[in-house]
Protein backbone atom coordinates (compact mmCIF):
# COMPACT_ATOMS: atom_id res chain seq x y z
CA UNK A 1 0.00 0.00 0.00
CA UNK A 2 3.01 2.01 -0.72
CA UNK A 3 0.92 4.43 -3.31
CA UNK A 4 -1.87 4.82 -1.26
CA UNK A 5 -0.87 5.39 2.69
CA UNK A 6 -3.50 5.21 4.95
CA UNK A 7 -5.27 2.16 3.43
CA UNK A 8 -4.94 -0.71 5.64
CA UNK A 9 -5.69 1.62 8.83
CA UNK A 10 -8.68 2.89 7.32
CA UNK A 11 -10.13 -0.62 5.97
CA UNK A 12 -8.81 -1.85 9.72
CA UNK A 13 -10.76 0.44 11.18
CA UNK A 14 -13.85 -0.20 9.24
CA UNK A 15 -13.50 -3.81 9.75
CA UNK A 16 -13.18 -3.04 13.96
CA UNK A 17 -15.76 -0.85 13.72
CA UNK A 18 -18.45 -3.44 12.60
CA UNK A 19 -17.00 -6.10 14.57
CA UNK A 20 -17.14 -3.93 17.74
CA UNK A 21 -20.21 -2.30 16.67
CA UNK A 22 -23.72 -4.16 16.93
CA UNK A 23 -23.46 -6.04 13.65
CA UNK A 24 -21.25 -8.54 14.71
CA UNK A 25 -24.45 -9.10 17.07
CA UNK A 26 -27.01 -8.79 14.52
CA UNK A 27 -25.23 -11.52 12.27
CA UNK A 28 -24.97 -14.29 14.64
CA UNK A 29 -28.63 -13.30 16.11
CA UNK A 30 -29.72 -13.73 12.55
CA UNK A 31 -27.88 -16.68 12.00
CA UNK A 32 -29.18 -18.53 14.93
CA UNK A 33 -32.90 -16.83 13.81
CA UNK A 34 -32.59 -18.24 10.57
CA UNK A 35 -31.30 -22.00 12.07
CA UNK A 36 -34.39 -22.02 14.74
CA UNK A 37 -37.13 -21.65 11.44
CA UNK A 38 -35.41 -23.81 10.13
CA UNK A 39 -35.56 -26.66 11.87
CA UNK A 40 -39.38 -25.71 12.68
CA UNK A 41 -40.01 -26.06 8.76
CA UNK A 42 -38.13 -29.58 9.87
CA UNK A 43 -40.66 -30.68 12.32
CA UNK A 44 -43.29 -29.98 9.57
CA UNK A 45 -41.78 -31.77 6.94
CA UNK A 46 -43.56 -35.45 6.09
CA UNK A 47 -40.30 -36.07 3.79
CA UNK A 48 -36.82 -34.62 2.41
CA UNK A 49 -36.50 -32.80 5.67
CA UNK A 50 -33.29 -31.88 5.45
CA UNK A 51 -33.50 -30.45 1.81
CA UNK A 52 -36.41 -28.46 2.67
CA UNK A 53 -34.81 -27.36 5.59
CA UNK A 54 -31.14 -26.44 3.60
CA UNK A 55 -32.71 -24.92 1.06
CA UNK A 56 -35.26 -22.50 3.01
CA UNK A 57 -32.10 -21.47 5.23
CA UNK A 58 -29.69 -20.88 2.16
CA UNK A 59 -32.32 -18.53 0.66
CA UNK A 60 -32.97 -16.91 4.03
CA UNK A 61 -29.35 -15.96 4.83
CA UNK A 62 -28.32 -14.96 1.59
CA UNK A 63 -30.88 -12.37 1.85
CA UNK A 64 -30.10 -11.21 5.30
CA UNK A 65 -26.73 -11.57 4.62
CA UNK A 66 -27.11 -9.04 1.98
CA UNK A 67 -29.46 -7.22 3.68
CA UNK A 68 -27.56 -6.42 6.74
CA UNK A 69 -24.36 -5.86 5.00
CA UNK A 70 -25.67 -2.96 2.86
CA UNK A 71 -27.08 -1.66 6.36
CA UNK A 72 -24.46 -1.47 7.90
CA UNK A 73 -22.33 -0.16 5.01
CA UNK A 74 -24.81 2.57 4.37
CA UNK A 75 -25.45 3.88 7.99
CA UNK A 76 -21.48 3.85 8.47
CA UNK A 77 -21.00 5.94 5.53
CA UNK A 78 -23.92 8.30 6.34
CA UNK A 79 -22.46 8.79 10.00
CA UNK A 80 -19.23 9.72 9.02
CA UNK A 81 -20.25 12.38 6.83
CA UNK A 82 -22.86 13.50 9.92
CA UNK A 83 -20.30 14.17 12.50
CA UNK A 84 -17.59 15.51 9.57
CA UNK A 85 -14.98 12.43 10.29
CA UNK A 86 -14.80 12.13 6.57
CA UNK A 87 -13.18 16.22 6.18
CA UNK A 88 -11.22 15.70 8.90
CA UNK A 89 -9.68 12.49 7.57
CA UNK A 90 -9.51 13.55 4.00
CA UNK A 91 -7.78 16.70 5.69
CA UNK A 92 -4.84 14.57 6.43
CA UNK A 93 -1.82 14.02 3.93
CA UNK A 94 -3.48 10.68 2.27
CA UNK A 95 -5.23 10.92 -0.92
CA UNK A 96 -9.26 10.40 -1.83
CA UNK A 97 -8.11 6.89 -3.31
CA UNK A 98 -7.17 5.87 0.53
CA UNK A 99 -10.33 6.21 1.54
CA UNK A 100 -12.20 4.41 -0.67
CA UNK A 101 -9.84 1.36 -1.43
CA UNK A 102 -9.75 0.83 2.28
CA UNK A 103 -13.44 1.27 2.95
CA UNK A 104 -13.59 -0.93 0.38
CA UNK A 105 -10.69 -3.59 1.51
CA UNK A 106 -12.69 -3.30 5.24
CA UNK A 107 -15.98 -4.04 3.70
CA UNK A 108 -14.82 -7.03 1.93
CA UNK A 109 -13.21 -8.61 4.80
CA UNK A 110 -16.30 -8.01 6.59
CA UNK A 111 -18.74 -9.50 3.91
CA UNK A 112 -16.66 -12.29 3.88
CA UNK A 113 -16.40 -12.93 7.91
CA UNK A 114 -20.77 -12.72 7.48
CA UNK A 115 -20.71 -15.55 4.96
CA UNK A 116 -18.60 -17.91 7.24
CA UNK A 117 -21.11 -17.04 9.83
CA UNK A 118 -24.57 -17.48 7.50
CA UNK A 119 -22.71 -20.37 5.86
CA UNK A 120 -21.95 -22.56 9.07
CA UNK A 121 -25.08 -23.38 10.26
CA UNK A 122 -25.81 -25.28 6.82
CA UNK A 123 -23.26 -27.68 7.17
CA UNK A 124 -25.89 -29.44 9.34
CA UNK A 125 -28.20 -30.23 6.20
CA UNK A 126 -25.87 -30.08 3.18
CA UNK A 127 -22.67 -31.70 2.19
CA UNK A 128 -19.70 -29.50 2.92
CA UNK A 129 -18.07 -29.01 -0.53
CA UNK A 130 -21.85 -27.69 -1.64
CA UNK A 131 -21.89 -25.53 1.53
CA UNK A 132 -18.33 -24.29 1.13
CA UNK A 133 -19.06 -23.64 -3.43
CA UNK A 134 -22.40 -22.09 -2.25
CA UNK A 135 -20.42 -19.78 0.57
CA UNK A 136 -18.03 -18.83 -1.92
CA UNK A 137 -20.51 -17.49 -3.74
CA UNK A 138 -21.87 -15.48 -1.05
CA UNK A 139 -18.77 -13.79 -0.16
CA UNK A 140 -18.62 -12.70 -3.49
CA UNK A 141 -21.71 -11.27 -3.59
CA UNK A 142 -21.63 -9.77 -0.39
CA UNK A 143 -18.28 -7.90 -1.58
CA UNK A 144 -20.26 -6.96 -4.47
CA UNK A 145 -23.35 -5.44 -2.77
CA UNK A 146 -21.03 -3.66 0.20
CA UNK A 147 -19.20 -2.07 -2.80
CA UNK A 148 -22.72 -1.02 -4.21
CA UNK A 149 -23.77 0.49 -1.10
CA UNK A 150 -20.99 2.18 -0.30
CA UNK A 151 -20.48 3.78 -4.18
CA UNK A 152 -24.17 4.80 -3.51
CA UNK A 153 -23.87 6.64 0.11
CA UNK A 154 -20.82 8.24 -1.14
CA UNK A 155 -22.60 9.36 -4.44
CA UNK A 156 -26.05 9.97 -3.09
CA UNK A 157 -24.89 11.13 0.48
CA UNK A 158 -28.56 10.41 1.95
CA UNK A 159 -29.03 7.14 4.05
CA UNK A 160 -32.89 6.67 2.92
CA UNK A 161 -32.35 6.71 -0.59
CA UNK A 162 -28.63 5.18 -0.76
CA UNK A 163 -30.94 2.09 1.07
CA UNK A 164 -33.44 2.62 -1.66
CA UNK A 165 -30.55 2.05 -4.73
CA UNK A 166 -28.75 -0.15 -3.28
CA UNK A 167 -32.48 -2.31 -2.62
CA UNK A 168 -33.17 -1.56 -6.44
CA UNK A 169 -29.83 -2.22 -7.96
CA UNK A 170 -29.61 -5.71 -5.87
CA UNK A 171 -33.02 -7.25 -6.46
CA UNK A 172 -33.10 -6.38 -10.26
CA UNK A 173 -29.75 -7.76 -10.33
CA UNK A 174 -31.33 -11.15 -9.18
CA UNK A 175 -34.01 -11.13 -11.14
CA UNK A 176 -33.08 -9.71 -14.45
CA UNK A 177 -33.23 -13.17 -16.36
CA UNK A 178 -36.50 -13.71 -15.49
CA UNK A 179 -37.72 -10.10 -16.25
CA UNK A 180 -36.08 -10.83 -19.42
CA UNK A 181 -37.37 -13.79 -20.59
CA UNK A 182 -41.06 -12.30 -20.03
CA UNK A 183 -40.42 -9.51 -22.17
CA UNK A 184 -39.11 -12.19 -25.29
CA UNK A 185 -42.37 -14.02 -24.79
CA UNK A 186 -43.93 -14.18 -28.12
CA UNK A 187 -47.01 -13.72 -27.29
CA UNK A 188 -48.94 -10.14 -26.99
CA UNK A 189 -48.18 -6.94 -28.81
CA UNK A 190 -44.45 -7.33 -29.62
CA UNK A 191 -44.26 -5.29 -32.47
CA UNK A 192 -45.68 -2.33 -30.01
CA UNK A 193 -43.16 0.82 -29.54
CA UNK A 194 -43.70 0.59 -25.52
CA UNK A 195 -42.90 -3.47 -25.68
CA UNK A 196 -39.56 -3.01 -28.14
CA UNK A 197 -38.33 0.37 -25.75
CA UNK A 198 -39.15 -1.55 -22.86
CA UNK A 199 -36.97 -4.32 -24.32
CA UNK A 200 -34.54 -2.50 -25.42
CA UNK A 201 -34.22 -0.92 -21.68
CA UNK A 202 -34.08 -4.23 -19.94
CA UNK A 203 -31.55 -5.40 -22.07
CA UNK A 204 -28.72 -2.46 -21.65
CA UNK A 205 -29.77 -2.69 -17.77
CA UNK A 206 -29.44 -6.00 -17.85
CA UNK A 207 -25.58 -5.44 -19.59
CA UNK A 208 -25.00 -3.26 -16.81
CA UNK A 209 -25.99 -4.72 -13.88
CA UNK A 210 -24.01 -7.74 -12.46
CA UNK A 211 -25.87 -11.25 -12.91
CA UNK A 212 -26.42 -12.10 -9.08
CA UNK A 213 -29.30 -14.76 -10.60
CA UNK A 214 -26.37 -17.28 -11.18
CA UNK A 215 -24.66 -16.16 -7.55
CA UNK A 216 -25.48 -18.70 -4.43
CA UNK A 217 -28.30 -20.34 -5.28
CA UNK A 218 -29.74 -22.58 -2.79
CA UNK A 219 -30.15 -25.45 -5.49
CA UNK A 220 -26.16 -25.81 -5.49
CA UNK A 221 -26.21 -27.20 -2.11
CA UNK A 222 -27.37 -31.04 -3.45
CA UNK A 223 -26.37 -30.35 -6.99
CA UNK A 224 -23.09 -32.77 -5.54
CA UNK A 225 -19.85 -32.02 -7.73
CA UNK A 226 -21.32 -29.96 -10.24
CA UNK A 227 -21.73 -27.28 -8.08
CA UNK A 228 -18.16 -25.97 -8.48
CA UNK A 229 -18.68 -25.18 -12.62
CA UNK A 230 -20.47 -22.25 -11.48
CA UNK A 231 -18.02 -20.76 -9.88
CA UNK A 232 -15.35 -19.69 -12.63
CA UNK A 233 -18.02 -17.55 -14.08
CA UNK A 234 -18.85 -15.78 -10.90
CA UNK A 235 -15.25 -15.08 -10.40
CA UNK A 236 -14.88 -13.46 -13.72
CA UNK A 237 -17.86 -11.48 -13.35
CA UNK A 238 -17.06 -10.07 -9.67
CA UNK A 239 -13.17 -9.50 -11.17
CA UNK A 240 -15.04 -6.69 -13.57
CA UNK A 241 -17.40 -5.51 -11.39
CA UNK A 242 -15.66 -5.03 -8.37
CA UNK A 243 -13.29 -1.97 -10.26
CA UNK A 244 -16.49 -1.04 -11.91
CA UNK A 245 -18.26 -0.03 -8.75
CA UNK A 246 -14.49 1.08 -7.35
CA UNK A 247 -14.79 3.24 -9.97
CA UNK A 248 -18.21 5.02 -9.48
CA UNK A 249 -17.16 5.27 -5.63
CA UNK A 250 -13.60 6.83 -6.95
CA UNK A 251 -15.02 9.44 -9.95
CA UNK A 252 -17.85 10.81 -7.81
CA UNK A 253 -15.23 10.70 -4.92
CA UNK A 254 -12.38 13.03 -6.68
CA UNK A 255 -15.16 15.01 -8.22
CA UNK A 256 -17.18 16.82 -5.67
CA UNK A 257 -15.45 19.53 -3.76
CA UNK A 258 -15.06 18.34 0.14
CA UNK B 1 -9.49 13.69 -11.57
CA UNK B 2 -6.89 11.31 -11.67
CA UNK B 3 -5.94 9.58 -15.03
CA UNK B 4 -6.16 5.93 -13.22
CA UNK B 5 -9.40 6.48 -11.78
CA UNK B 6 -11.07 7.94 -15.26
CA UNK B 7 -9.48 5.01 -16.57
CA UNK B 8 -10.33 2.01 -14.14
CA UNK B 9 -13.91 3.38 -14.57
CA UNK B 10 -13.87 3.24 -18.50
CA UNK B 11 -12.15 -0.42 -18.51
CA UNK B 12 -13.98 -2.27 -15.78
CA UNK B 13 -17.57 -0.27 -17.66
CA UNK B 14 -16.33 -2.12 -21.13
CA UNK B 15 -15.41 -5.13 -19.40
CA UNK B 16 -19.01 -5.42 -18.01
CA UNK B 17 -21.02 -4.93 -21.07
CA UNK B 18 -18.74 -6.90 -23.19
CA UNK B 19 -18.92 -9.51 -20.56
CA UNK B 20 -22.58 -9.30 -20.60
CA UNK B 21 -22.87 -9.77 -24.42
CA UNK B 22 -20.46 -12.78 -24.00
CA UNK B 23 -22.68 -14.78 -21.23
CA UNK B 24 -25.90 -13.25 -21.34
CA UNK B 25 -28.54 -14.28 -18.73
CA UNK B 26 -30.03 -17.24 -20.51
CA UNK B 27 -30.72 -20.81 -18.97
CA UNK B 28 -29.53 -23.87 -21.73
CA UNK B 29 -32.24 -26.06 -22.52
CA UNK B 30 -35.47 -26.13 -21.72
CA UNK B 31 -36.66 -25.95 -18.16
CA UNK B 32 -39.89 -28.03 -16.95
CA UNK B 33 -42.71 -26.11 -15.62
CA UNK B 34 -42.91 -26.42 -11.82
CA UNK B 35 -45.82 -27.18 -10.20
CA UNK B 36 -47.29 -23.23 -8.50
CA UNK B 37 -46.48 -22.17 -5.60
CA UNK B 38 -49.50 -22.41 -3.10
CA UNK B 39 -52.32 -20.13 -2.07
CA UNK B 40 -51.51 -19.35 1.19
CA UNK B 41 -47.22 -19.36 0.39
CA UNK B 42 -48.06 -16.33 -2.22
CA UNK B 43 -50.21 -14.54 0.35
CA UNK B 44 -47.20 -14.54 2.60
CA UNK B 45 -44.57 -14.10 -0.47
CA UNK B 46 -46.80 -10.94 -2.12
CA UNK B 47 -47.56 -9.51 1.20
CA UNK B 48 -51.11 -10.34 0.55
CA UNK B 49 -51.01 -8.88 -3.12
CA UNK B 50 -51.95 -11.84 -4.10
CA UNK B 51 -54.04 -10.27 -7.25
CA UNK B 52 -50.58 -8.30 -8.35
CA UNK B 53 -48.54 -11.89 -8.14
CA UNK B 54 -51.97 -13.49 -10.25
CA UNK B 55 -51.11 -10.75 -12.69
CA UNK B 56 -47.37 -11.88 -12.86
CA UNK B 57 -47.84 -15.68 -12.55
CA UNK B 58 -50.14 -15.11 -15.92
CA UNK B 59 -46.74 -13.42 -17.85
CA UNK B 60 -44.63 -16.32 -16.62
CA UNK B 61 -46.64 -18.90 -17.39
CA UNK B 62 -46.92 -17.64 -20.49
CA UNK B 63 -43.33 -16.45 -21.23
CA UNK B 64 -42.44 -20.54 -19.83
CA UNK B 65 -43.83 -21.97 -23.87
CA UNK B 66 -40.70 -19.24 -24.90
CA UNK B 67 -37.61 -19.80 -22.66
CA UNK B 68 -34.47 -17.58 -24.25
CA UNK B 69 -33.08 -19.52 -26.92
CA UNK B 70 -36.17 -22.17 -27.48
CA UNK B 71 -39.55 -21.86 -28.31
CA UNK B 72 -41.38 -25.18 -27.22
CA UNK B 73 -44.77 -26.66 -29.13
CA UNK B 74 -47.68 -26.64 -26.83
CA UNK B 75 -48.07 -30.25 -27.66
CA UNK B 76 -44.58 -30.52 -25.73
CA UNK B 77 -45.53 -28.68 -22.23
CA UNK B 78 -47.47 -30.50 -19.09
CA UNK B 79 -50.57 -29.55 -19.40
CA UNK B 80 -51.41 -30.95 -15.95
CA UNK B 81 -48.91 -28.23 -14.42
CA UNK B 82 -50.46 -25.83 -16.70
CA UNK B 83 -53.73 -26.45 -15.34
CA UNK B 84 -52.65 -26.41 -12.09
CA UNK B 85 -51.04 -22.66 -12.68
CA UNK B 86 -54.16 -21.27 -14.58
CA UNK B 87 -56.51 -22.44 -11.04
CA UNK B 88 -54.00 -21.48 -8.98
CA UNK B 89 -54.24 -18.17 -10.97
CA UNK B 90 -57.95 -17.80 -10.61
CA UNK B 91 -58.07 -19.21 -7.00
CA UNK B 92 -55.79 -15.87 -6.55
CA UNK B 93 -57.94 -13.45 -8.73
CA UNK B 94 -61.38 -14.33 -9.90
CA UNK B 95 -61.96 -11.60 -11.94
CA UNK B 96 -59.43 -12.22 -14.14
CA UNK B 97 -60.04 -13.05 -17.61
CA UNK B 98 -56.68 -14.37 -18.41
CA UNK B 99 -56.30 -16.94 -17.47
CA UNK B 100 -59.72 -19.03 -18.91
CA UNK B 101 -58.35 -16.75 -22.21
CA UNK B 102 -54.86 -18.57 -22.04
CA UNK B 103 -56.99 -22.03 -21.34
CA UNK B 104 -59.52 -21.63 -24.26
CA UNK B 105 -57.59 -19.38 -27.28
CA UNK B 106 -54.14 -20.12 -26.37
CA UNK B 107 -53.33 -23.62 -25.03
CA UNK B 108 -57.02 -24.98 -26.07
CA UNK B 109 -55.36 -24.67 -29.44
CA UNK B 110 -52.80 -27.75 -29.20
CA UNK B 111 -53.05 -30.37 -31.92
CA UNK B 112 -53.45 -32.79 -29.82
CA UNK B 113 -57.66 -33.81 -28.68
CA UNK B 114 -56.52 -34.79 -24.94
CA UNK B 115 -54.50 -31.62 -24.19
CA UNK B 116 -57.76 -29.63 -25.76
CA UNK B 117 -59.93 -31.57 -23.89
CA UNK B 118 -58.56 -31.44 -20.80
CA UNK B 119 -58.42 -27.05 -21.25
CA UNK B 120 -62.10 -27.13 -22.34
CA UNK B 121 -63.06 -29.29 -19.33
CA UNK B 122 -61.01 -26.70 -17.31
CA UNK B 123 -63.19 -24.30 -18.96
CA UNK B 124 -66.47 -25.95 -18.28
CA UNK B 125 -65.30 -26.32 -14.49
CA UNK B 126 -64.07 -22.48 -14.07
CA UNK B 127 -67.00 -21.39 -15.94
CA UNK B 128 -69.73 -23.26 -13.51
CA UNK B 129 -67.81 -20.68 -10.60
CA UNK B 130 -68.73 -17.84 -11.85
CA UNK B 131 -71.08 -18.43 -15.03
CA UNK B 132 -72.53 -14.52 -15.68
CA UNK B 133 -68.82 -13.23 -15.89
CA UNK B 134 -67.03 -16.50 -17.62
CA UNK B 135 -69.53 -17.14 -20.47
CA UNK B 136 -67.74 -16.38 -23.84
CA UNK B 137 -64.86 -18.58 -22.27
CA UNK B 138 -67.72 -21.42 -22.18
CA UNK B 139 -69.02 -20.37 -25.45
CA UNK B 140 -65.62 -20.47 -27.24
CA UNK B 141 -65.21 -23.47 -25.98
CA UNK B 142 -68.56 -25.11 -27.34
CA UNK B 143 -67.53 -23.21 -30.37
CA UNK B 144 -63.65 -25.72 -30.56
CA UNK B 145 -65.59 -28.72 -29.55
CA UNK B 146 -68.05 -28.08 -32.31
CA UNK B 147 -65.69 -27.03 -35.14
CA UNK B 148 -62.06 -28.51 -34.19
CA UNK B 149 -62.41 -31.57 -32.26
CA UNK B 150 -65.84 -32.28 -34.34
CA UNK B 151 -67.66 -33.46 -30.61
CA UNK B 152 -71.31 -32.44 -31.84
CA UNK B 153 -72.13 -34.08 -28.36
CA UNK B 154 -69.63 -32.12 -25.73
CA UNK B 155 -70.23 -28.84 -27.87
CA UNK B 156 -73.65 -29.14 -27.46
CA UNK B 157 -73.26 -29.73 -23.18
CA UNK B 158 -71.03 -27.22 -22.90
CA UNK B 159 -74.08 -24.94 -24.79
CA UNK B 160 -76.67 -26.45 -22.59
CA UNK B 161 -75.01 -25.50 -19.23
CA UNK B 162 -74.61 -22.13 -20.87
CA UNK B 163 -78.25 -21.89 -21.20
CA UNK B 164 -78.33 -23.36 -17.75
CA UNK B 165 -76.51 -21.50 -16.42
CA UNK B 166 -75.56 -18.15 -17.80
CA UNK B 167 -78.71 -16.54 -16.67
CA UNK B 168 -77.26 -13.08 -16.67
CA UNK B 169 -79.15 -9.97 -19.24
CA UNK B 170 -76.07 -9.27 -20.00
CA UNK B 171 -75.04 -12.89 -21.73
CA UNK B 172 -76.11 -12.31 -25.21
CA UNK B 173 -78.97 -13.94 -26.65
CA UNK B 174 -76.88 -15.67 -29.26
CA UNK B 175 -75.08 -17.88 -26.44
CA UNK B 176 -78.22 -18.85 -24.69
CA UNK B 177 -79.42 -19.88 -28.18
CA UNK B 178 -76.21 -21.90 -29.04
CA UNK B 179 -77.71 -25.69 -27.91
CA UNK B 180 -80.38 -25.37 -29.98
CA UNK B 181 -78.30 -24.67 -33.18
CA UNK B 182 -76.42 -27.49 -31.87
CA UNK B 183 -79.12 -29.96 -31.39
CA UNK B 184 -80.29 -29.52 -34.40
CA UNK B 185 -76.94 -30.05 -36.38
CA UNK B 186 -77.14 -33.62 -33.94
CA UNK B 187 -80.68 -34.48 -35.58
CA UNK B 188 -82.01 -33.50 -32.29
CA UNK B 189 -84.82 -32.15 -33.83
CA UNK B 190 -87.17 -32.55 -31.30
CA UNK B 191 -85.11 -31.21 -28.19
CA UNK B 192 -84.11 -28.45 -30.53
CA UNK B 193 -87.90 -27.68 -31.29
CA UNK B 194 -88.93 -27.64 -27.40
CA UNK B 195 -85.88 -25.65 -26.43
CA UNK B 196 -86.62 -22.94 -29.50
CA UNK B 197 -90.58 -22.84 -28.68
CA UNK B 198 -89.68 -22.33 -24.90
CA UNK B 199 -87.27 -19.19 -25.54
CA UNK B 200 -89.54 -18.14 -27.85
CA UNK B 201 -92.50 -18.30 -25.06
CA UNK B 202 -90.33 -17.41 -22.64
CA UNK B 203 -90.56 -13.36 -23.69
CA UNK B 204 -86.41 -13.39 -23.74
CA UNK B 205 -86.44 -12.72 -27.25
CA UNK B 206 -87.58 -8.83 -27.56
CA UNK B 207 -85.88 -8.41 -30.88
CA UNK B 208 -88.61 -8.36 -33.79
CA UNK B 209 -86.26 -9.28 -36.65
CA UNK B 210 -84.71 -11.87 -34.03
CA UNK B 211 -88.18 -13.33 -32.99
CA UNK B 212 -88.68 -14.02 -36.91
CA UNK B 213 -85.52 -15.60 -37.18
CA UNK B 214 -86.16 -18.14 -34.59
CA UNK B 215 -89.63 -18.48 -35.40
CA UNK B 216 -88.42 -19.62 -39.31
CA UNK B 217 -86.25 -21.82 -37.39
CA UNK B 218 -88.87 -23.38 -35.21
CA UNK B 219 -90.93 -24.08 -38.57
CA UNK B 220 -88.01 -25.42 -40.15
CA UNK B 221 -87.73 -27.93 -37.30
CA UNK B 222 -90.89 -28.63 -37.18
CA UNK B 223 -91.05 -29.44 -41.12
CA UNK B 224 -87.58 -31.62 -40.78
CA UNK B 225 -89.33 -33.97 -37.70
CA UNK B 226 -92.47 -34.61 -39.85
CA UNK B 227 -95.18 -36.15 -38.82
CA UNK B 228 -94.05 -38.83 -37.13
CA UNK B 229 -91.33 -37.56 -35.26
CA UNK B 230 -87.79 -37.91 -34.92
Amino acid sequence: MSYLPGTSTIARFALVEALRGKLALAVVAVAVLGLGVALFLGEMAITEAARIQGTALAAFNRMAAALLVVSFVISGISREQADKGLEMLLAQAIPRASYVIGKLIGYTLLAWLAALVFCAPLLIFAPALNVAAWGISLALELTLVAAAALACSLVIGQSALSMLMVAAFYTLSRVMASILAITSSPVGSIGSPSFKTMGWFMGGLAALLPGFDRFASAAWLWEGSAVWSHLPALLIQFVIYLPLLAGVALFDFYRKDL
Amino acid sequence: MPIPVVLILACALLWQTIWSAMYPRTHPGAEDLTEPPSAASIRVSSLDESVAYAKLMNLTLQAHDNQPGISLPFRHLDYVRIEAWLGRILELDPTGQYPLLAASRLYGTVDDPVRQRRMLDFVQRQFLADPNQRWQWMAHAAYVARHQLRDLPLAARFAESLRLHATSRQVPAWARQMEIFLRADMNEFDTARVLLGALLASGQVTDPSEYRFLAGRLTELETRRGPAGK
